[in-house]
């Protein structure tokens, strides 16, 4: 089953043995290895050789993807999956930049990484090099932190220091830019670092969580407000051991989704632009918002100022930074998430009212999927996939129409079943952070779930797919158009509908067979049952190419900077 | 309306940049910087900031400054100068 966080590195340590020497690329593979890195997701150049150079007869498995921005989609998928660092790694320059936008999706949604980057020389750093690139200062507003590997002999502690923050507290990347002449110096450095487990977060205050508790005991309308922090702090156990105790009603984010289980009681279901109505009717009468890991997005909130108008806030989060940032809280619980959800709401509060009350705005609201035509509904599909597949599946969505669909109609069991890029909404996710996800959870269920727009951004992965036999299935939602921003231009655009046909794209079903990936096309909705059972029943990797009506819109919608209240339906 | 941030770091490559990174970045303009000598392995910075645009909460931004590895200490004290090794607020 799915890899889970917080697993033990072995415990490989030749400190006390007189070190012999060894080039600084083959102190960084030695290290990494004592780190208890397993995956490295990369692609050679000139200035990482020496990295390759060392990588054969390692521990590391090195996946080869066909583009680096594809390696930095698939570690980003691999740190969410595993809780630990998904690691990737490319040349100088070119290979350096194709990895931002990977780090930049990494950095929004607070996902572990440890991206490696080639460096030129250290004597050519600032001569405008062949290949050289300030990586260093282009990823300084996307990184957690970033370190230039300048002495050798430092490479055990800074590499070790780099996978301590990325993992650690509030999780996000970490760059290490390897300049070449470091990598080849030979040293006979020892192999003595720091080793998991990391310091724990420090505890919160009792006090906040005494009046926290207190302020749980005389609200009438409480709701918990679920993010993406619950779950990177390793804390989805505990979220659900204080839903079963105080059995509050729940809304979680995009990123929140699946920390309870969907089909829990108490949850409603994704509040936001794109959220169920139910949901943000809920927020919007509450007079309690629990705020668990979550940051108050524009996508979560719609216009901030109409939010929750008559709630208080308490705002729970392993980052002191994020507390008042966006919506003053009356409560602050910063620190350790385990422990304070722990520590929440020690009674069940007298609130069987507006339970009852929530639990009807969720069956007058509930989505339904009798849509006219024979077409296929991508709605009834992706539940029936998702349902069909059970606890094991995993979603990995690229960013458009589809996506939505995927978080309003899926069955989620654990957070982990849902990979998307929320922060960034960068196109091109879908498919390498598939790969990834398969290489950290091979029994998994893991399902690409994309578009025809998105699918073009990282096509090249096919070919990584195919290589290692990857059991992943990829489902493809053609629309042959740009469909989110069509929606938008025809409901906030007067239908000026601008650079949004893709008429033009080539048979996907063609082009997976071109790559040696199984293929096949549906196009009716007839088809569903019978291609739902082909892609679970497919041992090896599969693509479907589902045919969707090019006019279908994602139901709910808040128009942008108006207020939750306020949605637009079919 | 102008603030003053006074900023001590570890003396670290790239440690200067990162912090004014998140100042402009996260949406105040640096009006003036003064930058004491550096010592062994700790820099002190001043700092005049002025948010750009309302909404803009210094009180957010010294924490965001604060969260960045390397970052000692941020207060609005002159004094702190004086003091050392102490650990990030």
């Amino acid at each position: 089953m799915t890899a889970m966080p917080a697993q033990p590195a072995p415990d490989v340590t030749d400190a006390p043995q007189p070190a012999a020497p060894r080039t600084g690329a083959r102190l960084l593979v030695k290290t990494l290895e004592g780190l208890g890195v397993e995956v490295i997701f990369g692609y050679p150049g000139g200035a990482i050789m020496p990295v390759y150079d060392a990588l054969p007869g390692s521990a590391l498995k090195h996946i080869l993807v066909r583009h680096e921005q594809g390696a930095a989609f698939a570690a980003d998928a691999y740190g969410r999956m595993t809780g630990r660092a998904g690691v990737c790694m490319a040349t100088s320059g070119p290979g350096a930049t194709n990895l931002i936008t990977g780090i930049a999706n990494a950095y929004m949604d607070s996902v572990p990484m440890v991206a490696i980057t080639g460096q030129v020389a250290s004597g050519l750093m600032g001569t405008d090099a062949f290949q050289e690139i300030d990586i260093f200062g282009l990823t300084l507003p996307v990184v957690k932190h970033s370190v230039i590997l300048r002495d050798p002999a430092e490479i055990p502690e800074k590499v070790a220091e780099a996978f301590r923050i990325a993992e650690s507290g509030r999780p996000g990347p970490v760059l290490i830019d390897l300049p070449k002449d470091v990598a080849q110096a030979e040293i006979a450095a020892p192999l003595d670092h720091p080793r998991r487990p990391w310091p724990k977060p420090a505890a919160p205050e009792a006090a906040s969580i005494e009046t926290a508790n207190a302020m749980i005991a005389r609200a009438e309308k409480p709701l918990l407000y679920i993010g993406g922090g619950v779950s990177r702090a390793g804390a989805v156990d505990t979220l659900r051991a204080l839903a079963a105790r105080a059995a509050i009603p729940a809304v979680a984010t995009l990123q929140g989704l699946g920390c309870l289980p969907t089909e829990h009681d108490d949850f409603i279901g994704m509040l936001g632009m794109h959220g169920l109505k139910a949901a943000n009717l809920a927020v919007q009468e509450s007079d309690l918002l629990i705020c668990c890991g979550a940051r108050f997005d524009d996508r979560a909130t719609g216009q901030l100022e109409t939010f929750a108008p008559n709630a208080s806030v308490i705002h729970i989060d392993g980052d002191h930074a994020e507390i008042g940032k966006l919506r003053r809280a009356d409560a602050a619980i910063t620190g350790d998430l385990v422990t304070a959800l722990e520590r929440l709401a020690p009674q069940r509060p007298s609130i069987d009212g507006w339970r009852g009350h929530v639990a009807a705005l969720k069956r007058e609201h509930a989505l339904s999927y009798d849509a006219p035509g024979r077409g296929v509904y991508a709605p009834a599909f992706l539940k029936k996939l998702s349902e069909a597949a059970g606890d094991s599946f995993v979603a990995a969505c690229d960013v458009g129409q589809h996506q939505m669909w995927v978080a309003q109609h899926c069955r989620f069991s654990r957070p982990q079943a849902h990979l998307t890029s929320g922060g960034l909404g960068a196109m091109g996710y879908g498919l390498p952070a598939g790969i990834g996800a398969q290489m950290a959870a091979p029994d998994a269920t893991v399902v690409t779930v994309s578009g025809d727009g998105s699918i073009m951004m990282n096509i090249q992965e096919l070919a990584t797919l195919r290589r290692y036999r990857t059991p992943l299935k990829i489902v493809l939602l053609d629309n042959s158009t740009l469909g989110l921003v069509r929606q938008w231009q025809e409901l906030f655009f007067e239908e000026n509908f601008s650079e949004v046909d893709l008429f033009d794209n080539p048979d996907f079903a063609e082009v997976a067979e071109a790559f040696g990936v199984e293929a096949f096309t549906v196009a009716r909705r007839d088809e569903t049952d019978a291609a739902i059972d082909r892609i679970l029943n497919t041992r090896g990797s599969i693509l479907a190419h589902v045919r969707i009506d090019p006019m279908e819109n994602v139901w709910p919608l808040v128009p942008p900077g108006r207020s939750n209240a306020e949605m637009m339906e079919a | 309306m102008d603030h003053m941030l006074h900023i001590e770091l570890d003396h670290a490559e790239g440690a200067v940049r990162r912090v004014l990174g998140v100042v402009e970045g996260r949406g105040f303009e640096i009006r003036s910087i003064s930058m004491d000598a550096v010592q062994a392995e700790a820099a002190s910075m001043m700092l005049c900031v002025h948010g750009r645009g309302p909404g803009r909460d210094p009180d957010i931004l010294k924490r965001q400054i604060a969260r960045l590895y390397g970052v000692r200490r941020v207060g609005p004290d002159q004094l702190a100068t004086a003091r050392s090794g102490e650990t990030r607020t």
